[in-house]
């Protein structure tokens, strides 16, 4: 075999297991010895390995769940064993004689036998169709439908080298092939392999030498405990977490304007810092909005299906791109938990797993009562604030009177509910939501009036103790709105002249607030930057209405609207109160409106009761041709949820990771492996369906599933270390010719992994090591250079602003992620745009990487920085060598290596000494992005700058252009680019 | 690894001691020269396991070996450039029946919109005899050598998705374009040239943005590569201030005498990979300037595409996709954004901003078919003209109220694309919509048969060049896709 290993799982991912073209993949998993599995053991067929890779590759392309031609199909066994369109049994269990399916399968009459236009099966398959059906056409539940036991540790070697239960698995099956373990990789190359691993940042030459002058056991647990309470190691993790939450600063399609979801990505980074159990961290994801008494953080961390795509672009369909963000919310959410791959099923029922068409709409349902619906400002938002902000605005709430307090609607302890409870008590409706209309133009936010009679209609909603209706509007037109409820020539409750031209909408000032009356309660503070706009659909016109009892469709009906119309925003109800109370929810409500947020993040708000939509089958997945309705519920061939709980977002969250499902466990602990080992146990981490190629370790895979779930309690940093301790992991990766051919891509485990460095790690590892890397966390994405003229998105003036400062230097999760143009050389290295889940990125090797690390500003000014570093060592230049490829790759070079880099040293010097317009170049900022100044506004962090702080001599500003084209080879070097 | 395979490491190591690669290389390397810098040397599969990891290879032996895709980025109007239809200018003004409206979704009409009848003239044109609209001169020359599909039609009506579907074949964000789609199953025939290369001109990227050339989820050595007319013409292929070519090549030597010790020691392959990348980097940085820098080209080139060197214009893109064409690039994609004629602007307006694109795009076009004919590569490439969807026959009346210039709302139903080439006829027109131009009547072309045909004119059967992703097998034309037989010569 000569496919790298990379290379091997790029390969696969490209033709999947059915393809012909995939020699290398099947020849390898018989050297692997799973063609072992699927030899018949004893006499009893086993359906799951050896008829039901039959069946999907001969016989489900036409009998399956898409087609079942003839009216037979192999999907269920009660399809199989129903009678077919001939009027046959395809499959008469006990009887093979009777089976017309054997009957086809061994037809002598090309034109009748099965498969049709394929090749006949050979006499040992159908044999074992024949015996199968004998032996009652038994169905088996595929392997990962089934929920996971501990298998009991086998029996190995070498207890000595066995720790744990990883490595009892493992060296059973590294025996059962008559190999060995690799040795230990060496301390330093191991250092650097767990701290890449664990934190996304090489070791610390410091921490190498220390390591290595007493490598013990306890030394690299100490190292371990170390890493796992590093801030970073929430970084380098969340940054996974990220693909497979498809997070973006950006919108997506043609704007693809700016979304503020950081603090989404920053609640990810605090949740793994803080090992919040894979559980929690699940329900907070997917329903914490739900959960009773929900925290702001709960809320936030909705934002996981936040990150879908709004379209912005004019003319388009909110509702049809509603509809897509929730078709991809089922989609992520079943390839994330549950590696299943259901997006078939959204048209057709599922070709070769157990889930029906309709049981799609079923999952569809549990999505599509949130409040979202491709608006332009991507409401609901919540607003999050700064602490000072925090602490005032809670203080000043306490002490509202309680008549200016209205009834609490319950639910969360979110101060952002607060906050919106005084501004809008009885709730406040977007004008999209509105069932009803004629004459109107519906853009994204707004409903515009067109002309006399125009009118909007809402669900019934409840008005009992209504006082008041608020209108947000804009525009210029002058006119009025009827208020009417029942039908547009119902009865009138309320009119509203809008009063003419009004000031364009903006925040309010950040003036001190009205005292509220009674007690004068200390104002919350605004927030001092001038932030944008926040309320957009603040009322702008408030008007009372005749006292209504009950619920009623509210209809606004337009009257002489002038040209240009105006805009209808949102409708917001307020309480009868008497003057007093009134006056002081005002003043309260002002007070609050002027304390601008930190954030506003788009998050997952259920609907409330009355504008709830029903969910029904679309018709061959076409979202316009809509079929029966259904409720909320999970696949008929899954455990079921929970009795007697509210078929919800949050009961689905918790059936995901209950003890009862049979895939969230191993499905993460899959992903956990992958990440490690550069390979999953099972492969397609994507697709743990009977298409997705088969775990290499099935008990290994169940036994830490198990664990994780029972011991660790779903502790991600607990199941880490005890991976990171094994002696699987601690393996060296060198590999011997004749290992390699025997297992190309190291399934056996019987070596380390040596995987080439993720986007991310890439790019931060070269400032570490030049010492340019910032540790700043959290906040607003940034712009390191790029270059320029690359954003061009029609109808947006968003730009790109190279960041100055230390936010040049960030690592690269907070790079600002514009899906339509995301960071070139974070794609360049294989990031995805994210435009929708991703659970593997397939490596690969390209020219326009090197160019990348080659030329690419960020990269030389690393190699730059890491001279200054090697110039500021010892004065001869080998030791200045050996500290640069030091601080690069946490070991020292060998002689060989260090020849050859002094090699380059007195050529680079040779070279310059005779160029100096080529010298400067090498040693001074090289900023090709920026517009002015650049370096002067940088403060001083690692060693930037320009040359003369570093190099005062002629003399040394020779030696550091040599040492910066020494650098930047160290920077290239394979070893530096991959963890080994 | 067996004997042969043994003795292959062994000789590409030797080669890439001293030498830059010839070859295809193993691993994803392997696929990086397929894609980027192409093996065409290496014939696909020849060699069993080793190269199966080379292009895909065609299904069938192709009737052209290039593609050049010029999208009008905004979907030029049909009915001012194609499709006339003098019932139409009849029934100006008059405001539109129901029939036409009932149960329609458009992006920007409302209510009862007034028709709006061709704002230009016909004429035949060339032997065949097409009439074409008088606002395309340079055209007539050439419309003997094109085939025009008149009734085109798609699914989706705003800009963005629409791309999304003409190029990957679906409308949302996500799938790999058709350019990587060819370079995966094709690779280049240059090695030192991305096999698929983008060109943007009009001054915004196209809607759907970097989507609309993105690999999906093929590996991201498909992806188009953006080559650019003003600053670098491939991102970071120019050399930093403080070094030259010669210290460069000394870099990359240091980096790879010590990759392939490090080789000797780990054994990874990835490992020659990487050493013959890093060769290829260094190639790439001369061949890429050079083929982007039109300056050498003769004054009459100049003259007849109408370019000017160092702008980024359509003119200077349509002589870029005939120089990369000749240099074996496999998939030339140019966008021009500009052509979303509502009539709300003056910018976007039929009788303004929009005759001023016509004559920009206009003589280019025709250089281009004039310019590959007379060197022979027109039998052997494939240019392809249309936006992404159609206009409507109906003035648009943005908010029910009359646009300030003349324009046309988005229309999926009906619209013009054209092709010209090897395996295509010459002069033919395919397809007819209806007296008013709402919908095709005979000849409908979707989309999907569109990227079927443009594939099966590369080799390759549609319906089977198809990768498994997230469980399910995939291909550009998704589920449907008819080759129009019709209009192959």
């Amino acid at each position: 075999m000569r496919f790298p290993l990379d290379l091997a799982a790029a390969r696969r991912a490209l033709t999947g297991f059915r393809s012909r073209t995939v020699v290398g993949a099947v020849a390898a998993l018989a050297l692997l010895g799973f063609a072992t599995l699927a030899r018949p053991r004893a006499h009893q067929v086993d359906f799951n390995r050896e008829v039901r890779p039959l069946l999907n590759h001969k016989c489900i392309a036409c009998h399956g769940g898409v087609k079942r031609a003839g009216g037979f199909g192999v999907l269920f066994r009660e399809d199989a064993l129903a009678k077919t369109k001939s009027g046959h049994f395809g499959i008469v269990p006990g009887d093979p004689s009777a089976s017309e399916m054997i009957r086809r399968i061994t037809h002598a009459d090309p034109s009748e036998r099965m498969p049709r236009e394929g090749p006949a099966l050979s006499r040992d398959e159908i044999g074992t169709l024949k015996r199968w059906i004998e032996q009652g056409a038994k169905w088996g539940v595929h392997w990962a439908y089934v929920k996971p036991a501990s298998p009991s540790l086998p029996a190995v070697s070498d207890r000595d080298w066995a720790r744990g239960g990883i490595d009892r698995f493992v060296l059973a099956r590294i025996d059962a092939e008559g190999l060995k373990p690799s040795l230990p990789a060496e301390c330093g190359a191991l250092l650097r392999r767990v701290s890449l691993d664990l934190t996304g940042l090489p070791a610390t030459p410091e921490d190498a030498t220390a390591f290595c002058r007493a490598p013990s056991r306890a030394a690299y647990e100490h190292a371990v405990d170390r890493l796992l309470a590093a801030p970073a190691y929430g970084e380098h993790w969340a940054a996974i977490w990220l693909d497979l939450a498809r997070y973006g600063d950006t919108k997506g399609y043609e704007k693809d304007s700016h979304r503020d979801m950081w603090s989404y990505r920053d609640w990810v980074i605090r949740a793994l810092n803080a090992d919040l159990p894979f559980d929690q961290f699940t329900i907070e994801q997917l329903a914490g909005d739900l959960i009773p008494g929900a925290t702001d953080q709960q809320i936030l961390a909705t934002g996981f299906h936040r990150n879908t795509s709004t379209n912005d672009e004019g003319g388009t369909d909110d509702e049809e791109f509603r509809v897509a963000s929730v078709i991809d919310r089922v989609n992520t959410t079943w390839e994330v938990w549950q590696g299943t791959t259901i997006g078939c099923v959204q048209c057709h029922s599922h070709p070769y797993d157990p889930f029906r068409h309709e049981e799609y709409y079923k999952l569809f349902a549990f999505f599509n009562n949130t409040a979202d619906e491709d608006r332009t400002d991507d409401a609901p938002r919540l607003a999050t604030y700064l602490p000072t902000q925090q602490a005032d605005l809670r203080a000043y709430l306490g002490r509202l009177p309680t008549a200016a307090r209205p009834p609490h609607r319950g639910g969360t302890s979110a101060l952002a509910d607060d906050v919106e409870q005084v501004l809008y008590p009885l709730g406040r409706i977007p004008a999209p939501s509105m069932r009803d209309s004629m004459a109107i133009t519906r853009t994204a936010d707004f409903v515009t009036a067109n002309r006399d009679g125009a009118y909007v209609g809402y669900a019934p909603m409840e008005l009992s103790g209504v006082g008041e209706i608020g209108l947000g509007y804009s525009g210029k037109g002058l006119g009025s709105v009827e208020v009417r409820i029942g039908s547009p020539n119902g009865r009138l409750i309320a009119t509203a002249v809008l009063p003419g031209p009004r000031p364009a909408r903006r925040a309010p000032a950040a003036k001190a607030p009205a005292a509220a009356v009674g007690k004068p309660a200390p104002p919350p503070r605004p927030k001092p930057s001038g932030r944008p706009t926040r309320r957009s659909m603040e009322p702008t016109l408030r008007v009372p209405i005749a006292s209504t009892e009950g619920r009623h469709a509210l209809y606004l009906v337009m009257r002489a609207p002038q040209k240009p119309a105006y805009s209808l925003a949102s409708l917001s109800l307020y309480p009868a109160l008497d003057p007093a109370a009134k006056r002081e929810l005002e003043s309260s409500a002002r007070a609050l409106a002027a304390v601008v947020p930190d954030a506003e993040t788009p998050v997952l708000r259920e609907l409330p009761k009355g504008f709830r939509r029903t969910t029904q089958v679309f018709v061959r997945g076409n979202w316009l041709v809509r079929g029966d309705t259904v409720r909320p519920g999970v696949p008929g061939s899954m455990p079921p949820l929970k009795a007697g709980a509210q078929p919800d977002r949050l009961a689905l969250a918790r059936w995901l990771v209950s003890r009862e499902n049979p895939l969230s466990a191993r499905v993460m602990v899959n992903r956990l492996w992958n990440q490690l080992f550069g390979i999953g146990l099972v492969e397609t981490a994507e697709d743990f369906g009977t298409m997705g190629s088969p775990p290499s370790h099935p008990e290994l895979l169940d036994w830490m599933a198990v664990r994780f779930m029972d011991d660790h309690k779903w502790s991600i940093k607990a199941l880490l270390k005890e991976i990171v301790l094994s002696s699987t992991y601690r393996q060296s990766s060198r590999v011997a010719p004749e290992l390699r051919e025997r297992d190309p891509y190291n399934r056996l485990l019987a070596r380390g992994p040596r995987v080439r460095l993720s986007a991310e790690q890439v790019r931060d590892e070269a400032l570490e090591a030049s010492g340019l890397l910032s540790r700043k966390m959290y906040g607003p994405s940034v712009m390191p250079p790029q270059p320029p003229g690359l954003w061009s998105s029609p109808y947006s003036s968003a730009a790109w602003v190279t960041a100055e400062g230390e936010d040049r230097y960030r690592r690269a999760i907070y790079t600002y992620w514009k899906r339509t143009v995301p960071y070139p050389s974070l794609v360049s290295f294989d990031a995805p745009t994210r435009d929708v889940v991703v659970s593997r990125r397939i490596r690969t090797n390209t020219p326009l990487q090197a160019l990348v690390t080659l030329n690419d500003p960020v990269y030389v000014e690393a190699a730059q920085a890491l001279a200054r570093r090697m110039l500021r060592g010892a004065g001869a230049a080998d030791e200045r060598v050996r500290i640069g490829f030091r601080l690069a790759l946490g070991r020292e070079p060998d002689r060989s290596t260090l020849t050859r880099l002094l090699g380059l040293y007195q050529t680079a010097t040779r070279h310059y000494r005779s160029r100096p317009t080529l010298l400067d170049g090498a040693v001074e900022p090289y900023m090709p992005y920026d517009t002015a100044g650049g370096y002067a506004a940088v403060p001083p962090h690692g060693l930037a700058g320009t040359a003369s702080a570093y190099a005062r001599t002629p003399a040394d500003r020779l030696d550091l252009a040599a040492l910066t084209t020494v650098a930047g080879a160290i920077l290239n070097l394979d070893e530096f680019l991959t963890k080994e | 690894m067996n004997l042969l395979e043994l003795a292959r490491m062994e000789e590409l190591r030797f080669i890439t001691r001293r030498h830059f690669l010839k070859h295809c290389a193993t691993g994803m390397g392997g696929m990086a020269l397929a894609s980027l810098a192409g093996c065409g040397s290496a014939p696909p599969a020849a060699s069993g396991v080793a190269s199966s990891f080379g292009p895909r290879g065609a299904d069938f032996p192709g009737k052209v070996k290039h593609v050049i895709f010029l999208h009008m980025a905004g979907a030029p109007s049909q009915l001012e450039l194609f499709d006339y239809k003098p019932e139409l200018a009849r029934l100006n003004n008059q405001p539109c029946p129901d029939s036409l409206l009932k149960g329609k979704r458009f992006a920007f009409i409302q209510g009862r919109p007034n028709m709006l009848g061709p704002q230009a003239t016909f004429a035949s044109r060339g032997e065949s005899g097409l009439s074409v609209s008088e606002l395309l001169p340079h055209f007539h020359e050439v419309v003997d050598k094109v085939t025009l599909l008149k009734a085109m039609h798609t699914d989706q009506f705003n800009h963005a998705p629409a791309q999304l579907l003409m190029h990957t074949g679906g409308p949302r964000l996500g799938r790999p374009s058709i350019g990587s789609w060819v370079t995966y199953g094709l690779g280049s025939e240059n090695e030192n040239l991305p096999g698929f290369v983008v060109l943007l001109s009009g001054g915004k990227q196209p809607d759907a943005g970097r989507s609309v050339f993105g690999s999906g989820f093929l590996p991201t050595v498909f992806q188009g590569v953006q080559c650019r007319s003003g600053g670098e013409p491939v991102l970071y292929v120019g050399d930093p201030t403080g070094t030259d070519r010669e210290l460069r090549r000394q870099a990359i030597e240091t980096i790879n005498d010590i990759n392939e010790r490090k080789y000797q020691e780990v054994g990874d392959p990835e490992i020659l990979t990487r050493i013959s990348q890093y060769e290829m980097a260094f190639r790439m940085q001369l061949s890429v300037p050079d083929v982007m820098d039109v300056a050498d080209e003769p004054e009459w080139v100049h003259e007849m595409y109408g370019t000017t060197p160092g702008k980024a214009t359509f003119a200077n893109n349509c002589l870029l996709a005939r120089r990369l064409v000749e240099k074996g690039v496999r998939f030339v994609q140019l966008f021009d954004w500009g052509w979303d004629a509502h009539g709300a602007a003056e910018s976007e307006a039929l009788n303004h901003g929009f005759l001023k694109k016509c004559k920009e795009m206009d003589r280019p076009v025709a250089a281009l078919l004039k310019d590959l004919e007379q060197r022979g590569l027109l039998d052997e490439t494939l240019v392809v003209w249309g936006g992404e969807f159609g206009r409507t026959p109906m003035q648009e009346n943005r908010n029910g109220q009359t646009n300030r210039f003349l324009g046309r709302d988005h229309h999926s139903e009906a619209f013009t694309m054209w092709m010209a080439g090897g395996g295509v006829k010459k002069g033919f027109s395919y397809g007819e919509t209806d007296e008013i131009g709402y919908s095709g009547v005979s000849g409908r072309v979707h989309v999907h048969d569109l990227q079927a045909t443009i594939l099966n004119l590369l080799g390759f059967d549609h319906e089977r060049l198809i990768h498994t992703f997230q469980g399910r097998p995939f291909r550009l034309t998704d589920v449907s896709g008819r080759v129009v037989r019709e209009v192959l010569a």
